[in-house]
């Protein structure tokens, strides 16, 4: 018994491991594939953005999903990791803060509102008939998942 | 080591330090965000870059060889940006029906901040190079660089002008749209997702389930929309402005 629960376990952890690596492959070769599309077809798309719209589509095979899903998850919990070696950077750039600093803060501040307001204003006018109650007290169904 | 090394030359010429010092910066800072309960202030993000900045300053270590060292933290960030795919498919059932709603809103608004930061910017006097890097200031900092670098901006400066804005988004959204009448937690989420991408999100999830979900799927949305219009709307614009 304890035995096979073992085993079951250590299968099931072997799956997910499995899954993972899949996941990671496919998330890179869509990733390498949107880089060379966009240097391709220069429609201003960058690659990562071209490799993430190419990932979309292939999620129409189901197959992938469930490895794309894992991936996905590993990689989007731990995001804000991946942006400190580029936020870093702004230490260089101390000068030019100092000097802009007031400014920059009223800018994104701001425009940081307008388009919150503008976006929640065109949400409103534009959701419309009985889908808008749909959407609007819609719990979040979770495909896949 | 050296067939490592020699694959990856820019890595020889970094500071060995990089990756372990950008880890352990990120798990304190997380660490520190959830015992405060996720406060905003507390955001991971902003303390870890500001340890990792005062550790450099004051062992006089140089950006470039700290960024050379990090490249293998740093490379992740596309494949990162890729994988927003999954929860966007994961949520396009419920898009298809209001999905002209949501993509004219979503265009809308992420257009109209960034325009306003431009021209607010301009209106301030502010130099061409920081117009540049506050344009793509809505999109999450991910593929907020790569446009930032399309238009002619700095990328580190852009992903200051994110995080900030994703910081005054999530602080003050629910009061602005008490004031504004919004009510839907939809659109509410959605205008956060819009305008302050990933951190805006991160608070709507603490407020709603729904508020959350469509934030997570205007932050992905405005991915796509800002890296499509962006590039064709912003330059024409600057020119005008004489920039």
């Amino acid at each position: 018994m304890t035995a096979g629960g073992a085993t079951a376990a250590a299968n099931s952890r072997s799956r997910r491991w499995m899954l993972l690596l899949q996941g990671l492959v496919w998330t890179l070769a869509c990733l390498w594939a949107g880089e060379w599309l966009a240097r391709l077809a220069p429609l201003g798309l960058t690659g990562s953005v071209t490799g993430m719209l190419l990932l979309l589509l292939s999620l129409n095979w189901a197959a992938l999903r469930e490895p794309v899903a894992a991936a996905a998850t590993l990689l989007l919990n731990h995001l804000s990791l991946f942006f400190i070696p580029i936020s870093v950077g702004l230490m260089i750039h101390g000068e030019l803060l100092s000097r802009y600093g007031g400014r920059l803060l009223i800018a994104v501040a701001l425009s940081t509102w307008i388009g919150m307001a503008v976006t929640a204003l065109l949400m409103r006018r534009l959701m419309s008939g009985p889908a808008a109650s749909v959407l609007s007290s819609s719990r979040s169904t979770t495909r896949g998942d | 080591m050296t067939p490592l090394l020699e694959r990856w030359p820019v890595l020889a010429s970094g500071s060995w330090f990089a990756v372990p010092l950008t880890v352990v910066a990120y798990l304190i800072a997380t660490r520190l965000h959830q015992r405060s309960g996720r406060a905003t202030w507390a955001n991971a993000v902003l303390w870890a870059v500001a340890a990792v900045v005062i550790t450099l300053l004051s062992i006089g270590e140089p950006y470039a060889r700290y960024f050379a060292g990090a490249q293998p933290i740093h490379w992740v960030l596309g494949p990162a940006v890729v994988s927003m795919a999954w929860p966007l498919w994961q949520r396009l059932g419920e898009l298809r029906p209001q999905a002209v709603a949501i993509l004219v809103s979503a265009a809308l608004g992420g257009l109209a901040a960034a325009l306003s930061a431009v021209l607010i910017g301009w209106a301030l006097d502010l130099p061409p190079e920081l117009l540049r890097s506050l344009a793509p200031k809505s999109v999450t900092a991910g593929a907020a660089i790569g446009i930032s670098e399309q238009l002619g901006g700095i990328a580190n400066l852009t992903t200051l002008f994110t995080l900030i804005t994703g910081l005054i988004g999530a602080l003050s959204a629910q009061r602005l749209f008490d004031a504004m009448g919004i009510s839907s937690m939809a659109t509410r989420g959605l205008a956060m997702g819009t305008a302050a991408h990933g951190l805006g999100s991160a608070q709507a999830l603490q407020i709603d389930p729904d508020c959350g979900a469509y934030a997570v799927l205007a932050l992905v949305l405005q991915v796509a929309l800002a890296a499509l219009l962006l590039p064709w709307v912003v330059p024409p614009v600057l020119r005008w402005l004489g920039v």
